[in-house]
């Protein structure tokens, strides 16, 4: 596949955003088309719900609809932006009945034969460690080893040094292993 | 790939990459796409045509008046004269 040139990128969504400006509906439909799915999995993985996925990402792109002329450079780093507030306003405000993971998350035992509810079991495990994570952490995480950016791409999205992110990833994984290890690495 | 007794923290992490690789499929419910063409609004950004443009929709009433008012004005400036 012919990787596409990160100016080009930005030039053709300065022309769909001149487009929706213009009053075209189907250009703004581009661009959820467009950024929708790497948006949508990181709302997914920083709160774990897909409802809450699904809330976020519409509210998102309706908040960017209203304020598109505002967008200064890279479209996908000004909505990312939106989308990553949008998960930490959601995390700040939420009052789940939440004990810590050491009494009552810990994983289980649980240990059957069938990979499917083996999978089940270790997706269960890594989202409830993911989210035992301070929100810059797992952010950091997911951006990396979700998603798969580099670190100049995470550091554009954002806004810190390459070196902090290194860190936050380190210390991320050095979490996740305390959580996790107990159960799946013997 | 089955998932046995996992030997040290190396088969974790294989494990945990695998499970982030599939994370990395899941795409946006198409019914998403929907909700949120359907939620931005309409006249928000309508198509602004200049003025010189436009149609111009004369109502044969406005029509009848101008004509009056410019035939008035005509005789008016022709008594002038």
């Amino acid at each position: 596949m012919k990787a596409i040139d990160p100016q080009d990128r930005i030039e053709d969504d300065q022309a769909l955003i001149k487009q929706v400006l213009g009053g075209s509906r189907e250009a703004f439909e581009s661009l959820v088309l467009k950024y929708s799915d790497p948006l949508y999995r990181h709302a997914l993985a920083m709160t774990g719900s897909p409802d809450v996925a699904d809330d976020i990402l519409q509210s998102s792109f309706i908040k960017a609809y209203h304020h598109l002329s505002e967008v200064r450079g890279r479209f996908d780093a000004w909505m990312f932006r939106i989308v990553s507030n949008k998960c930490k306003d959601w995390l700040k405000n939420i009052r789940r009945s939440h004990v810590s993971y050491e009494e009552d998350d810990q994983p289980s035992n649980y240990s059957g034969p069938d990979e499917d509810l083996d999978r089940d079991e270790l997706r269960g495990d890594l989202e409830r460690a993911l989210y035992a994570l301070p929100v810059g952490l797992r952010e950091s995480f997911i951006l990396k080893h979700v998603e798969g950016c580099s670190y100049e791409e995470m550091s554009e999205l954002l806004g810190t040094s390459i070196g902090a992110l290194k860190m936050r990833v380190h210390r991320a994984r050095e979490a996740l292993q305390e959580l996790l290890e107990g159960k799946y690495a013997l | 790939m089955h998932y046995d007794e996992p030997k040290d923290s190396k088969e974790m992490w294989a494990r945990i990459d695998a499970e982030a690789e599939e994370l990395r499929t899941r795409r946006t419910p198409l019914y998403v796409h929907k909700r949120i063409m359907d939620s931005i609004p309409d006249d928000l950004y309508s198509k602004r045509e200049p003025w010189y443009t436009k149609r111009m929709n004369v109502g044969v009433v406005v029509g009848v008046v101008v004509v009056i008012l410019s035939l008035a004005a005509g005789i008016a400036i022709g008594k002038l004269l």
